[in-house]
């Protein structure tokens, strides 16, 4: 076959094969799924299995309007995969779990064990990694998603955004799923999760993240308030932003100290036949306000007040961690990872009974706060009567 | 599905066997035909979703008595 | 046809993408967690003399491939058994490559898309550059390294905030013993394979260049896929990339550059099928020249479809699922596969040295 006629038979074969080839084996369109924004787990007293709510993205509501729409859904089964794909027979199209944001997993279902719950959103190809978890404070977690009837927005997207935003405030961890199941599998690291509760002011309710849930395992045992948190976060190397409050000579809170900076490092040591880990925090602030009216020299000088952050810092940063060892002797701090990298011997020694060990750990704390600036003004607002 | 695959092969063979067999090469024209005829089979076991026996089984076993 | 002869750049092209061919997206065998990277670099090193011992072969017999080799040393009917054994090793290998590449596709990319849909597309296109000629898988390869290349470069430095440079620590945490086994699990998957261009030897321009295509394209790859584990190694953490299939999707899919670019884990898939394209395709080459070797027919051209036909086909059935290829893969084909990548080259390599220096002795003594 020469000439033109085999030409045209090939130029006939490329253009049924590039229609046919090309694209993919089958296709779905947006308006057949539901795409999942977020996820609150459950556990369901009444059959003894999970209770799902899952908030979706409504795409229904028309151009008009300026909001995304939004629906919650709840049903309950005995596996997660189970229950999702029986949503099907509810909502009567596929659920959509690319785009999710947020898992929230209520208290009980914490302590019971998580990895149950876990297992399939980080094995399943749909779902992505990247979310954020919580555990809710409330009765359950549910409670939380079901804020969005009140506020008339998608609760998901507003805590991603909070999520996003956390390194400002720094009382709680930000903590992503692939995280999670790294510190689960991690020897010498613990999980810890940032807690939801809702708080209603002026009749309004609201979300708040503040604080952790301690992990042992995949258990929850135990949780840390907003203010404990901060100094875990200290403790752990992982505070980008947020405020320190200083007292005055008398005792009084007077100072507010910008974190721009800080940098943790902790060294296993042995002393005397023990184990000892150090410590050493260093913080960069900018002292951003002043509630009274003293000059900054003499007692109150910047001097002092620095040394008075960092002596603040450094007991309070011992007290959180002595308060998880002996409570919950959790190391959710990574202390057993830093034996590891740097002692590795002695670390196979102890690895086996390293929450005994960790409970009865000598640490040291040394903190220095270095005030760099004192933003826009120089000296205090004076009364000039 | 085994249809197609049936059709698919005619056309196959019509191109490569035959068209060696015009061009005079005796030899490869018997080579290619042995080796049509195993792959057609095979095509055909797969389309009619037959089970064929993994070749790497009995070396999996072999190796696993070495050790 | 004519000889077909491509030049060194276009062959070391054809190598390096051979190596990193599978290894790119399936990782390498991560038993001494996070000291792997120490194992890769003993594997190269190892490497080295037995690339080595192949160019050597290529100086004793010139212009010839290695199934010329084998009839030439051992024989017609020794030689010919030989021969058979090199064209199942490369048939096997070629299914096993594409298998590789359908179950992540089929894992990954495209679930609902049957196996074979994909792996017959790639078949169908490496069929078809067989076909054409060696000159034209060598073009291809030349132009699909750059690109893999550049490719490669972006998403490592794309992934550099994502560093942990804590999962490097401690040192040698399992100790010696892991890492040698890892070594030699390296040395066969991917390092080694490269004896299945020996088959492919014909194509070499000049006497002497074996030595510099093998050396430099087992080196260039060593380092790629050193850089390519160390990142998965840096991002995931021992302990995550030991549990997964495809540990570089999904170090690739943490990237997240200021909430813009993220999720570009599907189009970094699209260099393993590069590398995998001319993987495949060498390895359908040689053993349809192992084929016109053994049959004696007139040019391998006349096999190359129905071979090609075959390797699709084998793949599809070669595993029941994705836990027998991880088995085979990491633990049965170290084994399975040194005979012919060590032993039966260096049983040649040694009697081609001996009859070698015969025929100079007779000559002397002639003269």
């Amino acid at each position: 076959m020469k000439g033109p006629a085999s030409r045209l038979l090939a130029v006939l074969l490329a253009v049924c094969m590039l229609v046919s080839l090309s694209g993919c084996w089958n296709y779905s369109e947006i308006d057949d799924m539901s795409i999942v924004a977020g996820v609150a787990l459950d556990t369901n007293k009444a059959d003894n299995n999970i209770q799902m709510t899952v908030e979706m993205v409504d795409t229904q509501g028309g151009l008009q309007d300026n909001e995304t729409g939004f629906k919650i859904l709840s049903l309950s089964g005995d596996t997660i995969f189970n229950i999702a794909r029986s949503m099907i027979s509810i909502t009567g199209r596929k659920l959509f779990w690319s785009h999710a944001k947020v898992i929230i997993i209520s208290e009980e279902l914490a302590r019971e064990g998580l990895i149950k719950v876990i297992d399939w959103y980080s094995r399943d190809t749909e779902t992505r990694a990247d979310v954020f978890i919580f555990i809710s404070g409330e009765q359950n977690a549910r409670q939380v998603l079901d804020l969005n009837s009140t506020k008339k927005t998608i609760i998901s997207f507003e805590l991603a955004q909070m999520m996003r935003d956390e390194k400002f405030t720094g009382t709680a961890p930000v903590v992503e799923i692939w995280d999670f199941i790294d510190k689960l599998e991690t020897p010498g690291k613990n999980a810890i999760a940032p807690l939801i509760n809702i708080s209603e002011v002026n009749g309004q309710k609201n979300e708040r993240v503040a604080g952790a849930a301690v992990f042992v395992g995949d258990r929850m045992v135990g949780k840390l308030d907003g203010k404990e948190t901060q100094f875990t976060l200290f403790a752990k190397n992982d505070i980008k932003g947020g405020v320190l409050t200083v007292d005055n000579e008398r005792g009084i809170p007077t100072y507010s100290l910008e974190i721009l900076s800080s940098r943790t490092k902790v060294k296993p040591v042995w002393t005397g036949g023990k184990l000892q880990l150090q410590v050493s925090t260093l913080t960069h602030t900018g002292l951003d306000e002043v509630m009274s009216t003293v000059d900054l020299n003499g007692k109150e000088s910047i001097q002092a007040i620095e040394e008075r952050a960092s002596a603040d810092l450094q007991e309070q940063i011992l007290a959180v961690i002595r308060k998880v060892q002996r409570e919950y002797q959790a190391d959710i701090f990574g202390f057993g990872k830093a034996v590891h990298d740097d002692m590795p011997q002695i670390w196979h020694g102890i690895e086996k009974r390293w929450p005994q060990e960790f409970k009865e750990l000598d640490i040291k704390v040394t903190s220095k706060v270095v005030i760099q600036s004192t933003a826009k003004s120089s000296r205090t607002i004076k009364l000039g009567d | 599905m085994p249809i197609v695959v049936v059709l698919i092969y005619v056309f196959i063979v019509w191109l490569d066997a035959y068209g060696l067999l015009k061009q005079g090469k005796k030899r490869d024209f018997y080579m290619c035909s042995v080796l049509c005829l195993i792959s057609f089979s095979l095509a055909f076991s797969l389309a009619m979703h037959w089970q064929i026996p993994s070749p790497s089984a009995p070396i999996v076993r072999f190796i696993q008595q070495l050790f | 046809m004519g000889k077909e002869i491509i030049p060194a750049g276009q062959s070391i092209s054809i190598v390096i993408l051979f190596i990193i061919g599978s290894s790119l997206f399936m990782g390498t065998s991560g038993e001494s967690g996070n000291s792997s990277w120490i194992a890769l670099i003993l594997a190269v090193l190892l490497t080295l003399p037995l690339m080595l011992i192949y160019a050597r072969l290529h100086v004793l017999f010139p212009g010839k491939n290695l199934y010329d080799m084998l009839i030439a040393v051992f024989g017609g009917f020794i030689g010919r058994l030989f021969c058979c054994l090199y064209i199942w090793y490369t048939l096997h290998l070629g299914s096993l490559v594409l298998r590789n590449y359908g179950e992540f596709s089929k894992t990954v990319a495209l679930t609902s898309t049957p196996m074979l849909a994909p792996m017959l597309i790639v078949g169908l296109l490496c069929i078809w550059a067989v076909n054409a000629g060696m000159e034209v898988v060598g073009r291809s390869a030349k132009f699909l390294l750059l690109f893999t290349l550049a490719v490669i470069v972006v998403v490592q430095l794309l992934s550099i905030p994502k560093f942990e440079y804590q999962h490097l620590q401690p040192l040698l945490d399992s100790g010696w013993g892991p890492v040698f086994q890892d070594m030699a699990g390296t040395f066969t998957f991917p390092f080694a394979e490269i004896v299945v261009f020996l088959g492919a030897f014909t194509v070499l321009p000049r006497k002497g260049s074996a030595v510099r295509v093998l050396i430099s394209g087992v080196v260039i790859a060593g380092v790629i896929i050193i850089g390519v584990s160390v990142r998965n190694l840096l991002v995931l953490g021992p302990e995550i990339l030991s549990s997964l299939y495809f540990p570089s999707y999904v170090a690739v899919s943490r990237i997240n550059i200021g909430d813009f670019l993220t999720r570009i884990e599907g189009s970094s898939a699209i260099i393993f099928v590069t590398s995998l394209f001319i993987k495949v395709s060498l390895c359908l080459y040689v053993a349809c020249q192992g084929i016109a070797r053994v049959f004696k027919l007139e040019s391998y051209r006349s096999v190359v479809l129905q071979t090609g036909l075959i390797m699709v086909c084998m793949a599809d059935f070669i595993y029941k699922d994705i836990t027998q290829m991880q088995y085979f893969a990491y633990h049965i084909y170290k084994i399975y596969a040194l005979p012919f990548q060590v032993f039966i080259p260096l049983l040649l390599w040694i009697t081609a040295e001996i009859m070698a220096h015969r025929s100079t002795g007779r000559e002397e003594d002639v003269q």
